[in-house]
C-alpha cells in the first residue's frame, strides 16, 4: 500500500475522467484530420513533392496525435497503485520483482 | 537454386534470436510460483516500452506490410486516408480501457479478457459464446498470417512455400509455448525490426524512383482523371474510394480497435500506472509511423514499379525487395513483414490457448477445476494446448481451405463487433447486464457477418458501421429490458456510482 493512495472508488472516478479525456483527444484529432482534407483537397500545392492536403492531414495529424498524447499522459493521467492481486495475502507480495 | 540465396542469413539470425528469447523465458517460467499468471499474462510485470511495442507489433500484421501498401500502389494517396485513423490507435485503447482493466483484473484475479467478462456478468452462455468467437476468428487470422508470411518468404528467398512456412511457423509456435513474456519480448524485437524493414524499403524506393520529386513526376503521368490531374493525388482516388468508406475506416481501424481482445489482454499485463502513460506515448509514435509510413511507401512505390504485377497488387512489395535490393539488404527488409506476421500470430495463439485451457475449461468443468490444478499439470496443459493449436494452424496453412480464408476476411471487424460493447459498456455503464451483452453480440456480430457474407453495402459505408450500430442498439435494448446488475458487481465494477453510506 502506498501512502496517500486514492481509495478504490476515487480511482474509478479518476479512471472515468482519463477515459473521457482520451475520447476527447481522439475526436479532436479526427476533426482536425477531416477539416484538413476537406479544406485543402482542391489545392494544387505540393509540399516536399507531396499533395498539401496529405501533408497537413496525415503527417500533421500524426504529429498532432503525438503532441496530444504527450499532453494527455502528462496532465490527465493520474498515478496510483493498481491494487493487490485477488486471493493473495499482502505478506506474500514481497520479492515479486 | 544451386547456390544458397544470401538473403536467407539475416532471416535465420532473426529466427535464432527469437528462439533464444523463448528459451530464456522458459527457464524463468520453470521457477514460477504462480504458473498460470506468469504463463498467460507475464506475471503482470511488463514495463511501458515493452507494453507499447507488443501492442503495436500484435496489431501490425503482414497485410500492413504487403496488401495495404499494394492497394496504395493502385489507388495512391487516398489509401493513406483510409489508413490514417491508426494515428489514434496507439493510445486510444490504452487511455480508455488500459487502467480500468488493470485494476479490475487484479481485483478479480482475471488472467484473460473472458475471465474479466465472466467476473462482470457471471454468465456461462456469454463466456462460452465469446470464447468460441475468439478461437474461430483467431485461428482463421493465424492461418491467414501464415499464408501471407510464407508467400513473401518464398518470393524473396526462392524457397519452396511449404518449406518456408514450416520453418518460420514452427519457430513462432515454439517460442509462443514459453508464455506471454516470451510473446511480449519477441513482439518488442519484432516491432523494432518492422521499423528497420520499413526504413530500408523506403531508402530503396527513394533511390530507385529518383527521390520524392522524381516519384511525383512519375505519379503525375499515371491514372490521370478527366480533370487532367492524376487520381493518385486525390483523397478519394478520383471516386474509387467513396468518402463514406473513408469515414468508416475511422471506426474499423480507429475507434473500434477498442474491441480487439488481443489488444485488451495487454491492458492487464503491465506493472504500474506510470507504465501506461509511457506506453501510450511510445505506441502512438510507433503505430502512426509504421501504418502511415508503410502505406505512404506503397504510394511512392508507384514511382518504381510502373506496371501492375501479373499476380496482383500484393506482389508489389515482394517485387521491390527482389528487384531493387542487394540480397543481404533484401534479407534485412524481408524480416519486417515476417516480424509483423510472427508477432501477430504469437499473440493470437497464446490467447486462443488461454481461451481453450482456461476460459472454456472453467465454464465446462467449473471454477474449482482451475484452482485445484497442480502447477505441473497447468504447465503441461498450457504448453500442449499452444502446440496443438499451432500445429492445426500450420496444417491449415499448408493445405488452405476456402472457408478459413473466407472467415479471415471478416475476422478483424467480427472481433470488434463481438467484444467492443460487451467490454466498454460493461466497464462504463452500470446498467449493462448479461442480456444486453448477448443481444449486442448476436445483433452486432450477426448483422456484420450477414452483411459481409452477402456483400451488402449501405451507401458505400464499410459494414463495421452496421456491426457497431446494431451492437450498440442490441446492448441498450437488452440491458433496459432485464434487471440491473447485483450489488456485488456494483461494488467491484462501479464503486463510485454507489450511494455513499
Amino acid at each position: 500500500m502506498q501512502k496517500g493512495d486514492l481509495s478504490y472508488s476515487e480511482k474509478f472516478a479518476a479512471m472515468d475522467r482519463e477515459a473521457l479525456a482520451t475520447v476527447i483527444l481522439a475526436v479532436l484529432i479526427t476533426l482536425f484530420f477531416w477539416g484538413a482534407v476537406f479544406l485543402l483537397k482542391d489545392s494544387a500545392v505540393f509540399v516536399a513533392s507531396m499533395p498539401l492536403w496529405f501533408v497537413v492531414s496525415c503527417i500533421g495529424g500524426y504529429l498532432l496525435s503525438v503532441v496530444g498524447v504527450i499532453a494527455l499522459a502528462r496532465h490527465f493521467m493520474t498515478d496510483f497503485s493498481l491494487g493487490e492481486e485477488a486471493g493473495e495475502d499482502k505478506e506474500d507480495s514481497d520479492g515479486n520483482d | 537454386m544451386e547456390t544458397i540465396n544470401p538473403a536467407i542469413w539475416p532471416v535465420l539470425a532473426f529466427l535464432a534470436a527469437l528462439i533464444c528469447i523463448g528459451a530464456w523465458c522458459n527457464r524463468s517460467l520453470k521457477r514460477s510460483d504462480n504458473f498460470q499468471r506468469d504463463f498467460y499474462i507475464a506475471g503482470r510485470n511488463l514495463g511501458g516500452v515493452v507494453l507499447a511495442l507488443t501492442l503495436v507489433a500484435t496489431y501490425g500484421s503482414v497485410s500492413s506490410f504487403v496488401s495495404g501498401p499494394g492497394i496504395a500502389w493502385q489507388l495512391g494517396y487516398g489509401w493513406v486516408v483510409f489508413a490514417a485513423p491508426q494515428i489514434i490507435t496507439g493510445f486510444f485503447i490504452l487511455g480508455v480501457l488500459g487502467k480500468k482493466m488493470a485494476v479490475l483484473a487484479r481485483r478479480t484475479g482475471s488472467l484473460t479478457v473472458i475471465d474479466l467478462i465472466d467476473a462482470r456478468y457471471g454468465s456461462k452462455p456469454l463466456s462460452v459464446l465469446l470464447a468460441l468467437v475468439l478461437i474461430v476468428f483467431f485461428t482463421a487470422t493465424v492461418v491467414g498470417q501464415f499464408i501471407g508470411g510464407a508467400q513473401i518468404f518464398a518470393a524473396v528467398t526462392g524457397w519452396d512455400y511449404k518449406a518456408g512456412l514450416l520453418v518460420f511457423a514452427a519457430v513462432t509456435v515454439i517460442y509462443t509455448s514459453s508464455g506471454f513474456k516470451a510473446v511480449a519480448l519477441t513482439d518488442a524485437v519484432c516491432a523494432v525490426l518492422m521499423l528497420t524493414g520499413m526504413a530500408t524499403l523506403g531508402y530503396s524506393i527513394l533511390e530507385s524512383g529518383g527521390g520524392l520529386e522524381g516519384i511525383r513526376q512519375t505519379l503525375a503521368s499515371q491514372s490521370v482523371g478527366d480533370d487532367g490531374i492524376s487520381n493518385l493525388f486525390k483523397p478519394d482516388a478520383g471516386g474509387a474510394l467513396p468518402y463514406t468508406l473513408l469515414f468508416s475506416s475511422w471506426l474499423l481501424v480507429g475507434f473500434c480497435t477498442l474491441g480487439l481482445p488481443q489488444s485488451m489482454v495487454r491492458c492487464m499485463s503491465y506493472k504500474k500506472s506510470s507504465n501506461l502513460s509511457t506506453a501510450m506515448i511510445v505506441a502512438t509514435i510507433v503505430c502512426g509511423a509504421l501504418m502511415i509510413g508503410m502505406t505512404l511507401l506503397g504510394v511512392l512505390s508507384r514511382g518504381v514499379v510502373l506496371e501492375k504485377p501479373a499476380n496482383g497488387t500484393d506482389a508489389v512489395i515482394p517485387l521491390l525487395i527482389v528487384g531493387h535490393m542487394s540480397p543481404v539488404m533484401a534479407g534485412i527488409t524481408i524480416i519486417g513483414p515476417l516480424a509483423a506476421t510472427m508477432s501477430t500470430v504469437s499473440s493470437l495463439l497464446i490467447a486462443s490457448a488461454a481461451a481453450v485451457a482456461r476460459d472454456l475449461a472453467k465454464q465446462l468443468k467449473g471454477p474449482e477445476y482451475l484452482k485445484t490444478q497442480s502447477p505441473e499439470s497447468s504447465r503441461h496443459i498450457a504448453v500442449a494446448t499452444t502446440l496443438i493449436l499451432g500445429a492445426i494452424s500450420i496444417l491449415l496453412a499448408l493445405y488452405p481451405q476456402d472457408i478459413v480464408v473466407w472467415v479471415n476476411m471478416f475476422a478483424f471487424g467480427g472481433l470488434e463487433s463481438a467484444f467492443m460493447w460487451c467490454v466498454v459498456l460493461g466497464l462504463f455503464w452500470p446498467r449493462m447486464n448479461t442480456r444486453g451483452a448477448i443481444w449486442g453480440i448476436v445483433l452486432g456480430l450477426g448483422l456484420y457477418v450477414i452483411a459481409m457474407a452477402t456483400g451488402y453495402k449501405l451507401m458505400g459505408f464499410h459494414n463495421i458501421v452496421i456491426g457497431t450500430v446494431a451492437g450498440l442498439v442490441g446492448s441498450i435494448a437488452g440491458s433496459l429490458t432485464a434487471p440491473r446488475p447485483g450489488m456485488e458487481t456494483m461494488r467491484i465494477f462501479f464503486p463510485h456510482k454507489l450511494p455513499q453510506d
